[in-house]
């Protein structure tokens, strides 16, 4: 023993407590470190930075009120006063583009959120228990919420609950809670399956049969083994599905049935100027448009590089075979 | 007047295993398919011994080395601890009996989870809390230096991680280790490595072995006792160096005579490839088989006992029969 | 004097760029003489495989030859670019790998893919081709080959599948069959079979075979000559019988003795610490070696008289 404390120089005890912390996962702060250092990395980074940004100190922002009529100064194409140029109504649009940032991250970040919970929930038991009426059981239950259309559950939950704020026992819930309720649900199912292949090719694995002969219980096995190998593809799933979420809340807006007017959303700019896509005055939809996109690209780009960088055994470079 | 031996220490009595076909819980309402993984396996294990089962994929082994340390049950017939049936644990036995009995899986799959490093994947293996250098000193009982705690296991190699998967199996100190192709995907020098870290073991901490190989020339060097197995059925016992110079069963003849030689096994003949083993009643080695006779096709034979040798095969049989007739 | 198949000529492979770059396989040379078959031995990291893959440009993208040339039938190959490459795999040289499983296509029939390596090199036809198919499932040893044309690779046994990526190498005639591992992955019986499948190819096509592999014992039933390989390096090299029979380098000598017979206790060396990186310019086997002395610093070169060299300053 005392060889092996001159090797290192340090004490046994202080040791083995220092290697019982976890060295192997990446801290986040490694991770964007190491996502800016690939290329797509960067990109994305860059593009959901300033977005997220902008989202986020919009209210200190030197910009025109987004909620502010301007008859006299309708559709005026891009200039001086008005960088992006203002809507059918005078509104200011490059402010009603920052601030409607707002809603279409929150709502492209809180879907995504709640259907990967509920998605690895779902997914990892379905694939621990995976041969058994368990999974059987799970996995019926996920066909059947995927077999529901967007639109007809969308409807269906307006219809209902109406596009007001609502109340759900002592919380006062407001409109966009909806959505955001209603589209991350909807992601539940894709995502559970996702983690249900997954889970069931870990859940073969020695080290999980390992783990069983150490006495471990199910949830700990499910949660801290299970789950950890199965983070990086879902990650990289869920990135991409923050795009989608965007574009949903996009869709929603535009026929009515997302963010209410007067607050501003991408999707309902688009759906304000949807007569004027191609005509003279062409920023009124075009913005918005670019908008959405770049977003979605973003998170896109972040995404593969999250998988380039998340998976353990790629960052010691070697030769291919 | 004998006394009784105390029950052996670890026992199979009749095991099979078989899995269904259906893949789900409801597919399994409809059909009731089977294959036989496992037939019939009967085994005793002694305290001090070394038991080597041999056989090639497909053969069962893995099977039954599971059976043996209750990581699946049997579907017929019994795995027995210290004389206690393991179907009949509570989960107090469980834990006592996870204290006694280890496994140890073949190192180049999946046995370390690849986000662990190996200081997390000993430590969670340990009963309660490990205590200051308690992860050195299990690591150096594998002849690893501590340097390797901090490393993941894609930055192992192959044979240090087959012996980070020894070390984890030593963690509680348990009596019996049973080894899933512990030399596998090695290299041939780091096998003998990991041949001479086991002999090691079982004398400085009078462990009872059972190694699981498809390595009959490996099992020959340091096995006290070898069990041959062939479609799921255990074809021959004995011990290791009588079977491996003088191979009673048909297919145990064959393996011994794979073995490579070196320069002794220059331009010698090798038989030719073999028919496609289909499945039907009757010993499974029966298309195969150099010696098999009518009833081979029908019957699947029974264990034969020939001295300190069991052989499962009609042709033994019969042989063994022979004399008794003649004499009546 | 006939060309040798194959000349490696100080041979060296790096992987990765700039700082990061890593030197895998140094200054190897050998040659494989037509007909002859030539045993890479070696453990894991020792670069033998990184080797074959240098010869037949499969290095990928972050592999390349540092030094060194390549020449097949006398032609050097080294610089040749990829689209040029294309002619020579198949119809030149052929390689073979360790598992079989993957190395066919799981979607396709066995005669899909075996009529696909034919016609890659010549265009028979179709009717031609699967006849080719059928005669060369037949000259691999399998049986019912027409049947077996039809049949998928999971269908088929891992012994099977060795036999068939065997002879989708050898379908368009090729000078030189590269087998890296090709039976480590199966089952000791097999293991034999496709040996003796290997050797009798050779004898009857006049194929040279390189065959690659970590097990001593196995390639000395069949191999004409022995190449040891140690990080990167080769360490002996000569006929069979004489390194079987007289080893020289130590490193040869401890696979010898690691290597598991029946009735033979095992000697398991003695090692320094498994983690000891050996220093630069020294031999790469003195952490580990039981003759180490102080000249070992220097690295020896390759030297002996005749065929039968070894690199250890205590061979001369």
């Amino acid at each position: 023993m005392p060889e092996a404390a001159r090797a290192t120089g340090v004490q046994p005890a202080a040791r083995t407590a220092r290697v019982l912390r976890q060295p192997g996962r990446a801290a986040p702060a490694g991770v964007v470190r190491r996502l800016a250092a690939t290329g797509i990395g960067v990109v994305g980074l860059a593009i959901v930075g300033v977005v997220g940004l902008a989202a986020i100190l919009a209210p200190w922002l030197p910009l025109h009120d987004p909620l502010q009529l301007s008859m006299e100064h309708r559709l005026e194409p891009p200039g001086s006063l008005f960088l992006l140029g203002t809507d059918e109504v005078g509104r200011d649009i490059l402010a009603r583009l920052v601030w409607g940032a707002r809603g279409s991250l929150a709502i492209g970040l809180l879907t995504v959120a709640i259907g990967l919970s509920g998605g690895l929930l779902v997914g990892v038991m379905a694939g621990y228990y995976g041969g058994t009426l368990v999974e059987d059981v799970l996995l019926g239950l996920i066909e059947i919420f995927a077999a529901i259309p967007l639109l007809v559950w969308a409807i269906a939950i307006v219809g209902i609950f109406g596009t007001g704020s609502m109340r759900l026992g002592p919380l006062e819930l407001p409109n966009e809670a909806k959505i955001v309720i209603l589209v991350g649900l909807l992601f539940v199912p894709g995502l559970a399956r996702i983690a249900h292949g997954l889970a069931l090719a870990e859940a073969k694995a020695d080290y999980v049969a390992a783990r069983r002969l150490q006495g471990a219980g199910a949830w700990s096995i499910m949660a801290g083994d299970i789950l950890p190998n199965i983070l990086s593809p879902m990650l990289v799933q869920a990135s991409v599905l923050i795009g989608i979420g965007i574009i949903i809340e996009a869709a929603l807006s535009f026929i009515g049935l997302g963010v209410q007017p007067p607050t501003p959303s991408w999707g309902g700019m688009l759906a304000d100027a949807r007569t004027l896509a191609f005509s003279d005055e062409w920023w009124v939809a075009t913005w918005p448009g670019l908008a959405i996109f770049v977003a979605v690209i973003g998170f896109n780009f972040i995404g593969d590089a999250l998988r380039t960088v998340l998976d353990p055994r790629r960052r010691d470079a070697g030769p291919a075979l | 007047m004998m006394q009784d031996l105390p029950p052996p220490l670890l026992a199979a009595a009749g095991a099979s295993r078989h899995y269904p076909v259906a893949r789900t819980a409801l597919a399994r309402l409809v059909d009731r398919r089977t294959t036989p993984a496992l037939v019939d396996a009967s085994l005793e294990l002694r305290s001090g011994d070394i038991l080597g089962i041999v056989g090639e994929s497909g053969s069962g082994k893995s099977t039954l080395a599971r059976l043996l340390v209750g990581l699946d049950r049997p579907s017929s017939g019994r795995v027995s601890f210290e004389g206690r049936d393991l179907a009949t644990f509570a989960a107090a036995d469980w834990a006592h009996f996870r204290g006694r009995v280890q496994f140890v899986f073949q190192g180049a799959h999946t046995a370390l989870n690849p986000r662990k490093s190996v200081a997390r994947s000993l430590g969670e293996a340990m009963p309660g809390r490990a205590e200051a250098g308690a992860l050195e000193a299990l690591l150096a009982q594998v002849s690893l230096g501590p340097d390797l705690l901090d490393r993941l296991p894609h930055q192992l190699s192959g044979g240090q991680k087959q012996r980070v998967g020894i070390a984890r199996a030593l963690a509680r100190q348990p009596d019996i280790l049973i080894a899933d192709e512990p030399t596998s995907a090695l290299d041939v020098s780091v096998q003998s490595e990991i041949v001479a870290l086991l002999q090691h073991l079982h004398r400085e901490r009078h462990l009872t072995l059972v190694v699981v190989s498809h390595d009959l020339g490996l099992i020959g060097t340091f096995c006290h006792r070898v069990l041959v197995m062939y479609a799921g059925r255990i074809v021959e016992t004995g011990p290791a160096a009588s079977v491996l110079a003088d191979p009673v069963h048909p297919y145990t003849q064959r393996l011994v005579a794979a073995i490579p030689r070196g320069l002794a096994g220059r331009n010698r003949p090798v038989e030719p490839p073999l028919p496609e083993a289909a499945r039907h009643r009757g010993c499974p080695f029966e298309p195969r088989c150099s010696a098999r006779l009518p009833i081979c096709a029908h019957s699947d034979p029974l264990e034969t006992q020939l001295g300190d040798r069991w052989v499962r095969c009609h042709r033994v049989a019969q042989r063994e029969a022979e004399p008794l007739e003649r004499s009546s | 004097m006939i060309a040798p198949v194959l000349a490696l000529d100080d041979l060296s492979v790096a992987f990765g760029h700039g700082p990061a770059a890593r030197e895998v396989v140094h200054g190897v040379t050998l040659d494989v003489r037509p007909g002859e078959k030539l045993a890479i031995v070696g453990e894991s990291g020792s670069g033998k495989s990184v080797t074959a893959l240098a010869v037949m440009h499969l290095l990928g993208r972050s592999g390349r030859i540092t030094r060194g040339r390549v020449r097949i039938d006398g032609n050097d190959v080294t610089a040749v670019p990829e689209r040029a490459w294309r002619d020579l795999r198949g119809r030149r040289v052929a390689m073979v790998f360790q598992d079989p499983m993957t190395a066919l296509n799981p979607a396709f029939t066995v005669g899909r893919q075996l009529v696909d390596a034919i016609r890659s090199h010549d265009d028979p036809g179709a009717r031609a081709a699967g006849k080719r198919a059928e005669q060369l499932l037949g000259d691999v040893g399998i049986g019912d080959p027409r049947r077996r044309l039809g049949l998928y690779p999971h269908e088929l046994s891992g012994g099977m599948r060795q036999r068939v990526l065997i002879a989708m190498a050898i379908a368009c005639r090729p000078r030189l069959l590269i087998a890296d591992e090709p039976t480590t992955a199966l089952d000791v019986t097999v293991q034999a079979q496709v040996v003796a499948l290997l050797r009798d190819l050779s004898a009857t096509m006049g194929i040279a075979l390189l065959f690659i592999s970590h097990n001593l014992d196995l390639v000395a039933e069949f191999c004409d000559r022995i190449a040891v390989m140690y990080r990167g390096r080769i360490v002996e090299t000569g006929s069979t019988e004489a390194v079987f029979a007289s080893a020289r380098h130590p490193y040869t000598r401890l696979l010898l003795a690691a290597v598991p017979r029946p009735g033979r206790a095992v000697q398991a060396p003695a090692l320094g610490h498994l983690s000891a990186e050996p220093d630069a310019g020294a031999c790469d086997f003195l952490p580990r070696c039981p003759l180490a002395e102080a000249r070992c610093s220097e690295r020896p070169a390759l030297r002996g008289k005749g065929t039968h060299m070894s690199a250890c300053w205590r061979s001369a």
